[in-house]
């Protein structure tokens, strides 16, 4: 027994010392190796830097690991530009033939390799590979998909809009990184989007209405409207506060039907989409609003604030008739069902 | 030929403002933090400060308040340079002392027209 535990403490403390070796060493060459990269970088940077004068020459003799470095170090660059010199390193690039590179890298068998390529396309712009990264939407890789998504956005063609909703849609993509490519779009992604908000994914159908208000498009108020009885509560949210951003005032009595019938319950069912849909009264602006958000005062704090913050933007208010009256029937039904739960069947 | 010093943790920033300075002919001393900034501050006593704001162990803004003080360099013309675009940063940075201020994503060449536009004006 005493010779076999003598064996095994040896074993034990030989695998220990090996290992601490082998964690010092991987340390040292990483070091190394990282020291290289660093000085690689402060080489190549320079001829990088020739490209913001127009000077594709310094970077058309690279190949190999110090042509990666100078994508890698322009990737870095580009977004921290605007303007001319912008449009000047970009333009170098591709005559130093790095976008024809990233183009065909976007097929490399590296998901590492792709996923880079697709930032230098993005970075640079280059309108000329969307058709290339629309394809690496379908990656199997999710950090090129993501990649992808991205210089999609920077790149900023409507024409890549519906299928980076469909990303979101069936979930290929995070939701945060193409409603970010969606923004840098812009307004003109906006006739693409309104078909969005009839679509199955409930985080489709929200960041559609979000930006949709976000970019005043105008022609989705009547599907938003619509939305105000989702049966998604994320939805009706979202639906509400982008009709507040338009600012319609054909949306502003829906709008306080739903607010007029939440106050009237003893316990206020959904917080967020009266608070929701105050912020939207007041942004609309219509003074009839006034009586119904003053009611809202005294009703939860976030209500309460959003109520007042409401009254505050709608001025000095002399409203003779308030804009939902309770005699004329209110569409309590529809607001009383979904608020329920329950499917309402579409309305108009 | 003007001193500019120069003061980013981002190391890109700093090169490509120091690439299109020495291009122009200045001559760029580089910081990538604010305490060794406001010390090459002192040592160099550079013609004119490219501060970011947001930086480690002191930030531009607290740089910035530190030059005004000093009797030496209250008059050394600082452009601030940052990523804070709020209507508030803004006027927070000219309140700090800054003479100019420039949000990222910048224009290098833009950056070049400042920077001689103020070395101009504080020659006169």
């Amino acid at each position: 027994m005493g010779l076999a535990f003598t064996i095994s403490l040896v074993v034990l403390g030989t695998t220990l010392v090996l290992l601490l070796v082998s964690v010092v060493a991987a340390k040292v060459v990483g070091g190394r190796r990282e020291r290289a990269h660093e000085r690689l970088v402060d080489e190549v940077r320079p001829l990088v830097l020739a490209g913001l004068e127009g000077d594709a020459e310094p970077m058309l003799g690279l190949s190999g690991t110090r042509a990666e470095v100078a994508e890698s170090v322009a990737t870095t660059l580009l977004p921290k530009l605007r303007g001319a010199d912008r449009a000047e390193l970009a333009s170098a690039l591709e005559r130093a033939g790095a976008i024809e590179r990233a183009r065909r890298a976007l097929h490399h068998g590296r998901a590492s390799r792709r996923q880079r390529a697709a930032e230098l396309l993005g970075a640079a712009g280059a309108a000329s590979a969307t058709v290339d990264l629309l394809a690496a939407l379908d990656d199997h890789d999710a950090g090129v998909r993501t990649s992808a998504a991205r210089a999609l956005g920077r790149i900023g063609r409507p024409g890549s809009v519906p299928a980076l909703v469909a990303a979101l849609d069936d979930r290929r993509v995070p939701a945060n990184t193409v409603a970010m490519a969606l923004l840098r779009v812009g307004p003109r992604a906006a006739p693409a989007l309104v078909p969005a908000l009839q679509l199955g994914a409930v985080r489709t159908r929200t960041i559609a209405a979000e930006l949709l208000g976000s970019f005043g498009h105008l022609p989705a108020a009547p599907t938003l409207h619509a939305l105000v009885y989702d049966e998604e509560p994320r939805v009706r949210i979202s639906a509400v506060r982008a009709l507040g951003r338009l600012g319609e005032p054909s949306t502003a009595p829906r709008i306080a039907g739903v607010l007029q019938w939440l106050l009237a319950q003893p316990e206020l069912p959904d917080a967020d989409l009266a608070a929701a849909c105050a912020t939207a009264l007041g942004q609309i602006g219509d003074r009839r609003a006034a009586p119904l958000l003053r009611q809202a005062l005294g009703r939860s704090h976030r209500v309460s604030f959003a109520a007042a913050a409401a009254l505050a933007e709608l001025g000095p208010t002399v409203a003779p008739e308030p804009l939902v009256d309770p005699a004329d029937g209110v569409e309590t039904a529809p607001v009383a069902a979904i608020l329920a739960g329950r499917a309402v069947g579409a309305a108009s | 030929m003007s001193k500019v010093l120069v003061v980013d943790d981002d190391v890109d920033i700093c090169a490509l403002i120091r690439f299109k300075l020495e291009q122009m002919g200045h001559e760029v001393v580089v910081e990538h933090d604010g305490d060794g900034g406001l010390a090459a501050a002192r040592e160099e006593h550079p013609d004119l400060v490219v501060l970011d704001w947001m930086m480690p162990r002191r930030t531009g803004l607290e740089v910035c308040v530190e030059l005004r003080q000093d009797a030496e360099l209250e008059r050394v013309p600082v452009i601030l340079l940052t990523a804070k675009a709020q209507e508030a940063d803004v006027q927070r940075g000219f309140a700090a002392g800054a003479d100019d201020y420039i949000v990222k994503p910048f224009s290098p060449r833009e950056l070049g027209s400042r920077v001689g536009a103020l070395l101009q004006r504080s020659r006169r």
